[in-house]
């Protein structure tokens, strides 16, 4: 009887070696969806970053007549304000948001930039 | 004997409820193995358009800050743009002769006069400084180049006649109007066009050509820069590659003839990729977007 018992597998042992795979297959799955849903995180977090280096590089242009203000472009939203440090530098700061898999995420800015 | 008997195979409707299940398993990894491959396909695709429009704000940031409107920005169009980057910089030692100067070299150290960013050569321009009376901040000379020869020689300026003298010897086409001073900065700049073009395997890429400095307008064959983009339209919302004005009021510049009072100039590149595609569907197209405003520096 002992001796029987282990000529072969048992149909609850391959159903569970069959769930372990299954599970194991559908979690390549899953992993693939978290992989897909940070590439348009990141996506968005890079043309956040360009959309803060483009506002220092318009104020750094047009120094002068640089005023506060926001705006929206895509699925970003961004706001800045612009300050007077002394005559001859301004202090630009400020934030641009996006909708991420996870709530809304900010980026602020801080920078000093001379006028001439 | 009958357990005996009973035990010692295994029943076909075993063998059957094994492969049934076999079957189950097998379907489900092998599509979420072919899902995987495709979702991966689609990834690279996305990485590879999003690589190409962020390369072309890249390559034209660091020219288009570099360059000068004063003299050196050519404005040619909403999808070409024509400048002078600046390849290079260094110190003048003294003048040898007529029209040839020697230059401070490169040094192993880091701690050197001249730097090269590209080795300027006969079709480059120099721009050599001289105090003037006539302007108070000083004028940037431009000379034609003859040639550019590296000698084995110091990195910085040495005396009259001591061997084997400094790094390089630029020779002019022809000789400044007065000696250029020991100290004078030498500024080397570059023509060269950038514009989105269709190569032979009928793409649409970001190009550059380096144009002759002065004279006759004639560039050489285009290089591949990167891409590929959306084909060229004159509709700015949907073109590949598109270049916008602005003054230092922030106002939109129309284009040829206004060098001057550019500022700034905005780079939007589109790229094109599938999306959602499965087997026996191409997927739909989207387009991969960016944009950068770029600040002029030597105003």
């Amino acid at each position: 009887m002992r001796q029987s018992r282990q000529d072969g597998y048992t149909l609850v042992e391959v159903i569970i070696a069959l769930v372990v795979f299954t599970t194991g297959a559908l979690g390549l799955a899953a992993g693939s969806a978290v992989v897909a849903r940070e590439l348009g995180t990141n996506g968005l977090r890079a043309e956040a970053a360009r959309v803060a280096a483009s506002r220092h590089e318009i104020v750094h242009s047009a120094c002068r007549s640089s005023r506060s203000g926001s705006e929206a472009r895509g699925q970003l939203t961004s706001a800045w304000t612009i300050s007077p440090l002394d005559s001859t530098r301004v202090v630009l700061a400020g934030s641009v948001s996006y909708q991420s898999a996870r709530g809304t995420r900010g980026e602020t800015y801080s920078a000093t930039i001379g006028c001439r | 004997m009958t357990p005996l008997r009973g035990r010692s195979g295994v029943s076909l409707i075993e063998i059957l409820v094994v492969v049934v299940l076999l079957g189950i398993a097998g379907a489900v990894i092998g599509s979420a193995i072919l899902d995987q491959q495709r979702f991966h396909r689609n990834a690279s695709e996305l990485l590879s358009a999003r690589q190409g429009v962020r390369d072309a704000m890249e390559v034209l940031s660091a020219d288009i800050r570099g360059s000068s409107t004063e003299d050196t920005l050519r404005v040619v169009s909403d999808s070409a743009l024509e400048l002078f980057a600046a390849i290079g910089a260094s110190v003048a030692c003294r003048t040898i002769s007529g029209n040839s100067i020697a230059l401070a070299g490169e040094s192993a150290t880091g701690n050197t006069l001249t730097s090269f960013l590209l080795v300027p050569d006969t079709g480059d321009l120099a721009l050599i400084y001289r105090e003037s009376p006539d302007s108070p901040g000083g004028e940037w000379n431009r000379h034609r180049i003859a040639a550019l020869t590296a000698r084995s020689g110091s990195p910085n300026c040495v005396a009259d006649g001591a061997e084997p003298g400094e790094g390089f010897l630029l020779t002019l086409q022809s000789p400044p109007a007065e000696p250029v001073k020991r100290g004078a900065p030498v500024r080397f700049i570059r023509r060269g066009r950038y514009s989105l073009y269709r190569s032979s395997d009928s793409q649409w890429n970001l190009g550059y050509r380096r144009c002759n400095a002065l004279g006759v307008p004639a560039c050489g064959a285009v290089q591949p820069v990167s891409g590929p983009y959306r084909r060229y339209t004159p509709d700015n919302a949907e073109t590949g590659f598109l270049l916008e004005y602005f003054n230092a009021e922030g106002e939109r510049v129309p284009g040829v003839g206004s060098a001057l009072s550019i500022t700034r100039v905005d780079v939007t590149a589109r790229a094109e990729r599938a999306k959602n595609r499965r087997p026996g569907s191409p997927g739909i197209s989207v387009p991969e977007i960016a944009t950068a405003s770029i600040a002029i520096r030597n105003r």
